[in-house]
């Protein structure tokens, strides 16, 4: 009960960062996210790990914003800060216990299995995506210049043909289990 | 019953070209070819997954979710069906989905695994069982609901000797009808009654097992051998 109270309060949380606009808000609630976020991830290493993608999101959109002179502080930490609160309550879900709320006809037991089939399809997505990252790094020969960014971009390209693949699949498996 | 199915991603090139043949109440149906031959696609077609020109009624009917209801699928890649924290609660979610009691479902749920000789591991999930495990534990997701047709696509990819021949016992077991995509002859001459042999879209024979894989020429037709 606690736990789902926490939960709770961290997606409330996110909400309430992501509708502000107050930037003193915003620039007390990033350390705090943080904090909660490392204290969810319980290693150091794998939180930094985790961050990376969306550090190298929220980089290409500042400097996007920078070169048409439309640089938001608020946007970035807003973006960091809801990252912090939602992957922390998601992590915070005992989701080996989640088998037990599956009763027929419960909207709770919809929802999470909905979040279930997220969390799968994101792990086979992170899955692919390493292999595919590993093979490519062995037919390289230089980890810069016009080759590599191209077989990366087919890398990613072919990744997202693989998702679209998966997910035709996962759905089909879902109507055949009475979805 | 299929008649005529024809199915291309694009108009200009068809996959599948008139394929047409019936399945009677407990036979088991092997379809055989090489790769690229439309197998999967057939079986996706069959499912009314894909829109596709031609006739296909499962029990009488087109395939509705109803009727799919009937239907248990075993996928190629295991990990398309088995998604729980624990197997058990994949093979229970189907009967709860149909308003079955959890406690219930779990029950006739780990009597499926118990079955299939994975009775000791149904509270792990998917990804902590072999490959050979998790292709039984998604045919025991597939029959938790008593399906009327069983459709298994390349149920051997990726399995080892023995697990192939555990296979093979389950399968046998089953007096539902059963309908086998594979290109693995062997298996096939050991759980099948009848088979059809696609090549290039189309059926290029259709028969008894022992006539259609003793028959060379035609293996060599279809890219078998």
């Amino acid at each position: 009960m606690i736990r789902l109270s926490v939960i709770i309060s961290l997606l409330a949380a996110a909400f309430w960062v992501a509708g502000t606009n107050n930037p003193w808000l915003l620039i007390s609630s990033l350390p705090a996210g943080f904090f909660i976020y490392l204290f969810a991830w319980k290693s150091l290493a794998k939180s930094m790990r985790a961050l990376i993608p969306v550090t190298v999101f929220i980089v290409l959109l500042s400097s996007l914003q920078w070169l048409y002179q439309g640089f938001h502080f608020e946007f970035s930490a807003k973006i960091l800060t809801v990252f912090f609160l939602t992957t922390s309550s998601f992590r915070l879900v005992p989701w080996d216990s989640c088998g037990n709320v599956l009763h027929p006809g419960s909207k709770l037991a919809v929802t999470v299995l909905y979040l279930l089939f997220m969390r799968h399809f994101a792990l086979i997505l992170a899955v692919e995506s390493r292999r595919l990252l590993t093979a490519r790094s062995r037919s390289i020969f230089k980890p810069y210049g016009r080759w590599s960014f191209r077989s990366l971009a087919s890398a990613l390209g072919s990744l997202f043909l693989r998702a679209m693949n998966r997910a035709e699949r996962f759905y089909a498996a879902q109507i055949l289990k009475g979805f | 019953m299929v008649d005529k199915l024809s199915f291309g991603y694009n108009s200009t090139e068809a996959l599948l070209q008139n394929i047409s043949f019936k399945l009677a109440e407990g036979e088991c149906l092997g379809i055989v070819g090489g790769n690229g031959a439309g197998k999967s696609t057939l079986l996706w077609c069959l499912l009314g997954l894909l829109k596709h020109s031609g006739t296909v009624r499962l029990f009488g009917d087109i395939p509705t979710r109803k009727t799919l209801m009937r239907v248990g699928m075993v996928f190629q890649n295991p990990e398309d069906q088995l998604f729980m924290p624990a197997i058990l609660d994949d093979a229970a979610l189907p009967l709860v989905n149909r308003g079955t009691p959890i406690r219930q479902a779990r029950k006739t749920a780990q009597e499926n695994f118990e079955q299939m000789g994975l009775g000791k591991l149904i509270n792990r999930p998917a990804s902590e069982i072999s490959i050979g495990e998790r292709k039984r534990a998604s045919i025991a997701v597939a029959l938790s609901t008593l399906p009327e047709l069983l459709l298994l696509d390349e149920p051997t990819a990726e399995l080892d000797g023995r697990a192939v021949n555990q296979l093979v016992e389950a399968l046998r077991r089953l007096p539902i009808a059963r309908i086998i995509a594979s290109h693995d002859t062997n298996f096939l001459k050991k759980t099948t009654s009848r088979i059809l042999v696609l090549c290039e879209g189309r059926i290029i024979s259709d028969g008894p097992v022992s006539d259609v894989l003793n028959d060379r020429a035609l293996l060599q037709a279809a890219r078998l051998e």
